[in-house]
């Protein structure tokens, strides 16, 4: 049975193959937030101890990939993973995106106290819709790249920061309609996918969403909240 | 899928470890896992907790818990968001 070598093998970092491990322990420092979530992620196999041993070892002094890196890289597939690694809250960030639309939303929404009693907690809630110009991440590759769109938003329990990409639909509408506006809300309202019908009420804790079914509720092909469904639906929000 | 039956389920361990959102019961209750979401039905009030969220009271019902999702704009994929 061959053995792996850990320090000749190639390695595969979000889909693309042909990374050397020291360029690929450089992008998983950037992928992720930490040594936990690289194992988790990349060496749950009991295969890939070793690699894992070896990483967790060197994690405090990797240096990870940096979004000038990124811009100076020229092989344009590399470069995406690059910017996949980065991620959406430091790419934004680092590169001026424009702010599109953004929305204040008063709340009232059911919670609970420790002994399961409900009361109604009302909130302000912020939602900023950005682009990124396309020529900002792939100046060289075509003449007009797409641009890129994420929603900023903060949990309403944490007040910790949220990127969330979502596609240009989300953000501007329909592309066959000849009204495209961008909407804060219509774009964290795309977040959420369900495939139910009739959904009686949805319930969000953090990154879980729970939706009730109706006695009208069926199966449905999966599809993403609308505007009108989220402002509707949202029943507790934590 | 085959229907299975617990007091304690957990819908997603979240981005940090350790950080789960658990869903008690004081009754057994049904659930089945698919690729999509988790089928939930609660015959007596059910408790969704988690370290860093406030609770969440599920009456008894049918229900379906899914992830928050986000677009890849590297790769035109959609997937799931972490906490």
């Amino acid at each position: 049975m061959p053995t792996f070598k850990l320090h000749s093998a190639e390695y595969i970092v979000s889909h693309m193959r042909g990374f050397s491990l020291s360029e690929a322990m450089r992008f998983w420092k950037a992928k992720f937030e930490s040594i936990n979530h690289f194992k988790r992620d990349v060496t749950h196999h009991p295969a890939l101890k070793d690699l894992e041993a070896f990483v967790e070892e060197h994690w405090e002094t990797i240096q990870p990939i940096t979004v000038q890196e990124a811009l100076q890289e020229t092989n344009m597939e590399k470069r995406r993973v690059m910017f996949d690694c980065i991620g959406v809250s430091r790419l934004f960030q680092s590169l001026d995106p424009t702010l599109l639309d953004k929305q204040v939303i008063s709340k009232v929404r059911n919670r609970w106290d420790k002994k399961n009693k409900p009361y109604e907690h009302t909130f302000d809630d912020t939602y900023e819709l950005y682009r990124l110009d396309g020529n900002k991440l792939f100046k060289s590759e075509q003449s007009d790249p797409n641009p890129v769109f994420a929603v900023r938003c903060w949990c309403t329990t944490t007040e910790r920061e949220y990127w969330i990409y979502i596609p240009e639909e989300a953000a501007l509408g329909n592309s066959i309609s000849s009204s495209r506006n961008p909407d804060a809300i219509r774009a964290i309202a795309w977040t959420i996918r369900i495939d139910i019908s009739h959904p009686k009420r949805i319930f969000r804790q953090g990154d879980i969403i729970v939706a009730e079914q109706s006695p009208q509720s069926t199966d449905t092909a999966p599809y993403h909240l609308s505007k009108e469904q989220y402002l509707s639906l949202m029943y507790s929000e934590t | 899928m085959s229907q299975q039956k617990t007091k304690r389920l957990v819908l997603s361990e979240g981005e940090t470890i350790g950080h789960k959102h658990v869903l008690e019961s004081k009754r057994d209750f049904g659930f089945t896992r698919t690729d999509f979401c988790i089928f939930i039905q609660l015959i007596d009030q059910g408790i969704l907790t988690h370290d860093e969220h406030d609770r969440i009271v599920l009456e008894p019902g049918s229900y379906r818990s899914y992830n928050q999702v986000e677009f890849n704009p590297m790769d035109n994929t959609v997937h799931r968001v972490f906490d």
